[in-house]
């Protein structure tokens, strides 16, 4: 293989890993301002009610997802993981699924077990009332009730970075 | 990754000889997921991959959110893409990224034309007998209209073009990165053909 091209080779997947390694984030941005997180009662696949408000005083991790988006779906092994590193530290995990019924979602659960809740957003209005465009979104509550961090797209959310940042909120 | 990157090696090598002759960065190739064509625009702390759906993917898709027959033979007679659109800058090295689709511009047979958006849709379900659920599911589906990206923030969503099936176009791309403007052009983007099946003659 001529030099100049081995340069050129090596310059563009230089280019390029940094695309690849972005695919696994664990990146965290916090909220200006962080306003209050719009209040909302919603029933779980378990016919449990949900409040918000309810959950002043823990950190609240707020998740809007649905089975058909595979961004979703890539994260919810690592939401599972760090539920189990986190569930008894003053923290309480909620994804939402939106505009799915709970037999749907159920079925989903049999290639996707996890154990917090979730919960379902039928008429999207839980949705429309956070500043949410595209699935998934997941914002971190602070235990005051305040929209603290945001992130768009996939995270690895039992990355040691992030749970610090949470536990952190948390205390 | 590194496996991922092993993998796909031949491919990506593939498209390094497309991206050194294209100023703006563009590759194609087959997507290794969905086994399609794709495009991909690759600026500094962008990347964006559209994928070709087949309209028979599309309509069973749809058809799988609840959408009837009628209805979800009526989408898939749109042109569909995936889209994967990624804020490629680092938490050390942060920027924001910005897109609005409204600005965006299909060039077709010499004529120009919007793509088919969220707010265009649903002008479309609200003169059809479409239920609730469907509509939500539809609208979450596709790429927002408007977004904004911090580091490492990125979307999947699907975007439709108000064009033929096999419609080749070129694309007009418009993003921001802090506030300042940049636009290329994506060329020759193909909208997938359908399937037509006919009866087996013995």
């Amino acid at each position: 293989m001529p030099q100049s091209l081995l340069k050129h080779l090596i310059l563009i997947c230089a280019l390029l890993l940094p695309c690849l390694s972005n695919a696994q984030s664990t990146t965290l941005h916090p909220v200006k301002g962080t306003p209050i997180a719009a209040d909302f009662k919603l029933l779980d696949i378990d016919d449990l009610q949900h409040t918000l408000s309810d959950y002043r005083g823990k950190v609240v991790i707020l998740n809007f997802w649905a089975t058909w988006c595979p961004p979703c779906r890539f994260e919810l092994p690592s939401m599972e993981r760090a539920w189990q590193q986190i569930k008894n530290k003053n923290v309480i995990m909620l994804a939402i699924n939106i505009g799915e019924d709970a037999d749907t979602i159920f079925t989903f659960t049999a290639d996707y077990s996890v154990t917090f809740p979730l919960l379902m957003d039928k008429d999207s209005k839980v949705i429309n009332s956070y500043p949410v465009v595209g699935l998934p979104t997941t914002y971190i509550i602070d235990p005051s009730g305040n929209l603290a961090y945001k992130a768009i797209g996939t995270r690895e959310w039992d990355d040691p970075k992030i749970i610090h940042a949470i536990l952190n909120l948390a205390h | 990754m590194a496996r991922n990157f092993t993998q796909h090696s031949p491919l990506i090598l593939a498209t390094i000889f497309l991206s050194s002759t294209n100023s703006a960065k563009v590759t194609t190739g087959i997507d290794e997921q969905a086994q399609l064509p794709y495009w991909e625009l690759n600026e500094p702390n962008l990347s964006l991959r559209i994928v070709q759906r087949l309209p028979d993917q599309t309509r069973a898709y749809f058809s799988g959110r609840g959408f009837n027959k009628l209805e979800s033979d009526f989408i898939a007679s749109h042109c569909f893409f995936q889209n994967i659109f990624r804020n490629t800058s680092t938490a050390t090295k942060p920027h924001q990224l910005e897109y609005d689709l409204t600005q965006w511009q299909i060039n077709y047979h010499q004529k120009t034309y919007s793509l088919l958006l969220r707010e265009n849709w649903q002008n479309i379900w609200a003169q059809r007998d479409v239920k609730s659920a469907q509509k939500i599911a539809f609208e979450w589906s596709l790429l927002p209209t408007k977004q904004e990206y911090l580091a490492a923030d990125y979307n999947w969503g699907m975007s439709s073009y108000p064009l033929p099936h096999g419609a080749k176009f070129d694309l007009k791309v418009v993003w921001f990165i802090d506030g300042k403007k940049n636009q290329t052009t994506i060329s020759n983007i193909q909208c997938a053909k359908d399937i037509e099946l006919s009866p087996v003659e013995e």
